[in-house]
């Protein structure tokens, strides 16, 4: 017994979260509309497609396998005139892969950082599972609360060619980096001045 | 420039209406994604009520392998074997029989003849999407039975999602299972089925207790309609289960339960934010027992059936601002097919009054009103009207409160009824339904999406308690019994490298003089581990603490002896491929339940170490 623990004591890269199925539904229906809610993401298409990589561990094939399904399942006739591409891909072949959303199943930091620095050359979106890998820099995530919100990362979205469309920052929750995983609901209003204040 | 203008205008228009388009229609998927998330519980700690949901996926990687097991993960819930070794989950320390109230994809399945939900709880967890546990009184929206909790068995062919999945398994005492779930799609309507069939050779405590048992279920649904339908047979053997004999000589004995529902359903949007949702549905129950006396040896053969027609309709609105309003009304007609006994050459004599009918009418309401942003209050009430006994008037009211990102604090009242049992009520006709009165409040602290601690506390009375006279033998109805008690839960996962998760209970359940309720574990504990290597591999651990539990006012035994039970798994995943290796009760230290006196001197040995594979494809 004590062996097994030092064996898995010394295993840095472990992944334990169990995903969960609702939770990828609601992230399903939300990653694609969620994209296009930026201005200028027709810019950003090729070939009319948004294209969705669903970053993975091994362990967590199967969880890419089935959100790749909903999605499938969701948008098979697109979105609005677009199509929906989404595609798994395995976090080692991260710089292989061209998409317009980047989504992350749970990993380490360093390979968070890896898909944000690689999104960051083509104004991809990110998107997380984990709500607390936006202080890794990940763009977006969801809140679960009474009501489902989506949460901002604004630092890592002003950095990037994205313009949200208002109704978005309005009705989404915004993270502060600043503050160390903080918060915080703010209205319009707010925003406007929160996105003075930190510019 | 006069021709200009108007196509200015237009395409300002139109480009503003696509602008509206977007905007609309993300918000209205904001909705749709919140309305999934309270129906499927995603949301538990903003709900007016004490819920655990249990994902099946993290079930298995903790080895658990049918619904009786995972029960055993909802914090308050003892696991229990009857003497004839059928299961028997026990909520909040409430041992009586049909105070639990379960449904399958929705649909209820309790029967009309004892209440009883056994012939259920062995569904193999495979075929299990989540099972949403409600804590406590349910009557408001689930009518009798919901006094100690509520069970929603999902399943994986129900949830509307594309899967196909096959899966075996194999292990200690001749135990086999396979089984199999395909969906597909033609054009708007989905259809999906599962199936399974497992089978055992299992000894209790040396004496047979033998499974056979499989079931069928289908779904057709579309946008509007939805056809449900699951047909389920298992036979068991005998364990203590004929005059408390034991079966040592394999003597011949099954009994066999049937059940089959059906279920129509249509909703439809009548209004903005408004929805119809009308239900039709048909239940039939059956159990068969043939066995021989392990004593005169004579043969007994024993059948019983029944049939019942539910109609219902829901209506939902959201329509006044902060509200969420569910109005219904329900209909069942329940009745007596064949009931009938005999031993040996014996005259057949009627189980249950062979001309029982139950006539229940039914009509509840419950809102849900926002009160401010960070609180909520609910309010509902049930009436029923029963043909055999009577009504019940079912109310409750419920308080949420937001403190701020990480702090809930919830309170809740409610009143629940269970309408006697047939069985019961052949007994002692004069029988009337139990009612209860529960209060309970909780706190819950959410550090961030990684941690969450919840602590409850509760207190039920039910009044008029039916139980069974030890000395007449005759179901009677006591004054009252009280179960006050508290649950914790501590969910804990650093930094995405493991799982944890810890729940324990401590309940006290004692009757109108005072004395401790029987066979009641006092305390429980529950601790699990989930460990991910990265080439996948998966650890699971589970630690069940079950303490011991006081016997009957004319039992002169010491209590029952605490159990300590470790369960380990190990699995491991290729792209669509998952095998596993469990092995229960690793150091062997065996599962023992308390038999009567008149059955034995000594509680039954359910069993020691077991090894189980498991293996499942999804394509």
């Amino acid at each position: 017994m004590k062996i097994l623990l030092l064996l898995l004591s010394l295993i840095s890269s472990v992944f334990a979260l169990s995903i969960n199925d609702t939770l990828l539904k609601v992230h399903a229906t939300l990653v694609p509309k969620i994209y296009l809610m930026d201005y200028k993401f027709q810019d950003k298409l090729k070939n009319n497609t948004i294209t969705i990589a669903i970053m993975y561990h091994g362990n967590d094939y199967r969880d890419a396998k089935k959100l790749k399904n909903l999605i499938l399942s969701r948008y098979e006739n697109g979105i609005k005139s677009y199509k929906v591409e989404p595609k798994i891909v395995n976090y080692k072949e991260i710089q292989r892969v061209e998409a317009n959303i980047y989504y992350l199943l749970p990993t380490v930091s360093q390979e968070i950082k890896e898909v944000v620095k690689k999104a960051d050359t083509n104004d991809a979106l990110t998107f997380s599972y984990l709500r607390d890998d936006l202080k890794h820099g990940v763009m977006i995530s969801l809140n679960v609360s009474k009501k489902i919100k989506p949460l901002l990362n604004l630092s890592a979205i002003k950095s990037h060619k994205i313009v949200f469309r208002p109704v978005l920052i309005d009705i989404s929750t915004i993270y502060n980096k600043d503050l160390e995983s903080t918060l915080h609901d703010i209205s319009i209003k707010d925003f406007h001045f929160y996105r003075v204040y930190q510019v | 420039m006069r021709h200009l203008l108007p196509l200015l205008l237009v395409s300002t228009l139109l480009l503003s209406n696509e602008e509206l388009n977007f905007d609309d229609d993300f918000l209205q998927s904001l909705e749709d994604v919140s309305e999934i998330a309270t129906k499927s519980k995603l949301n538990i700690d903003d709900a007016p009520s004490f819920v655990t949901v249990l994902h099946s996926e993290k079930l298995q990687k903790l080895g658990i392998d049918n619904v009786f097991e995972a029960l055993g993960q909802v914090p308050g819930v003892q696991l229990k074997r009857e003497a004839s070794g059928v299961p028997v989950v026990i909520f909040r320390g409430v041992t009586q029989k049909g105070e639990v109230k379960l449904m399958v994809d929705g649909v209820p399945v309790n029967n009309t003849y004892r209440g009883s939900i056994y012939h259920y709880l062995d569904f193999p967890i495979e075929l299990v999407e989540r099972i949403e546990v409600i804590r406590g009184a349910g009557s408001v929206l689930y009518g009798s039975g919901a006094i100690s909790g509520v069970i929603n068995i999902i399943t994986k062919s129900s949830d509307n999602e594309d899967t196909n999945t096959l899966f075996i398994s194999a292990g200690s005492h001749d135990y086999y299972k396979g089984g199999a779930i395909v969906s597909s799609k033609i054009g708007d309507v989905k259809i999906a089925i599962d199936t399974y069939y497992q089978d055992h050779q299992k000894m209790i405590d040396s004496t047979d207790r033998h499974l056979t048992d499989y079931s069928v279920g289908l779904k057709i649904n579309d946008e509007h309609f939805a056809l449900l339908a699951r047909v389920k047979k298992s036979t068991i053997g005998n364990a203590y289960g004929v005059i408390g004999a034991a079966d040592t000589d394999k003597n011949k004995y099954d009994n066999s339960n049937g059940a089959f529902f059906t279920q129509l359903s249509y909703k439809n949007d009548i209004a903005k934010k408004s929805q119809i949702e009308v239900f039709a549905g048909f239940n039939r129950y059956g159990q068969v027992v043939e066995a021989k006396h392990p004593i005169s040896s004579a043969t007994i053969d024993a059948s019983y059936s029944e049939n019942s027609y539910v109609g219902q309709v829901d209506f939902r609105s959201s329509l006044i601002p902060n509200n969420e309003l569910l109005v219904g009304i329900r209909y069942e007609d329940a009745s007596v097919q064949s009931s009938e006994w005999k031993t040996g050459s014996t005259q057949l004599t009627p189980i249950t009054d062979p001309d029982s009918k139950r006539q229940t009418s039914s009509v509840y309401f419950n809102d849900k009103y926002m009160v401010l942003n960070d609180l909520d209050i609910s309010a509902g009430l049930r009436y029923d009207n029963y043909s055999d006994f009577g009504n019940a008037f079912s109310p409750t009211l419920g308080v949420v409160y937001r403190v701020n990102e990480q702090w809930r604090v919830k309170a809740l009242y409610s009143n629940a009824f269970r309408a006697p049992s047939w069985i019961e009520l052949t007994s002692n006709p004069n029988l009337q339904a139990e009612t209860s009165n529960s209060l309970e409040a909780g706190i819950i602290y959410k550090k961030d999406q990684n941690s969450v601690v919840r602590l409850n506390v509760y207190k039920t009375k039910i009044d008029d308690l039916i139980t069974k006279s030890p000395t007449t033998n005759r179901y009677i109805q006591t004054e009252y019994a009280n179960f006050v008690g508290t649950e914790f839960e501590f969910s804990f996962t650093p930094n995405n490298q493991l799982e944890f998760d810890f729940f324990a209970s401590y309940v006290q359940a004692k009757d109108q003089d005072g004395e401790d309720l029987a066979d009641v574990a006092n305390t429980l504990a529950t601790a699990s581990a989930i460990y991910e290597l990265d080439f996948g591999v998966s650890l699971g651990g589970l630690f069940k603490y079950v303490g011991s539990s006081k016997r009957s006012s004319d039992d002169i035994r010491a209590s029952t002896p605490t159990s300590i039970i470790v369960d380990t798994t190990l699995s491991y995943s290729f792209k669509d491929v998952t095998a596993s290796f469990i092995i229960k009760d690793f150091f062997d230290k065996g599962t023992y339940y308390a038999l009567p006196t008149s059955t034995t001197n000594n509680d039954f040995y359910d069993g020691g170490r077991t090894a189980l594979v498991k293996a499942s494809w999804d394509f």
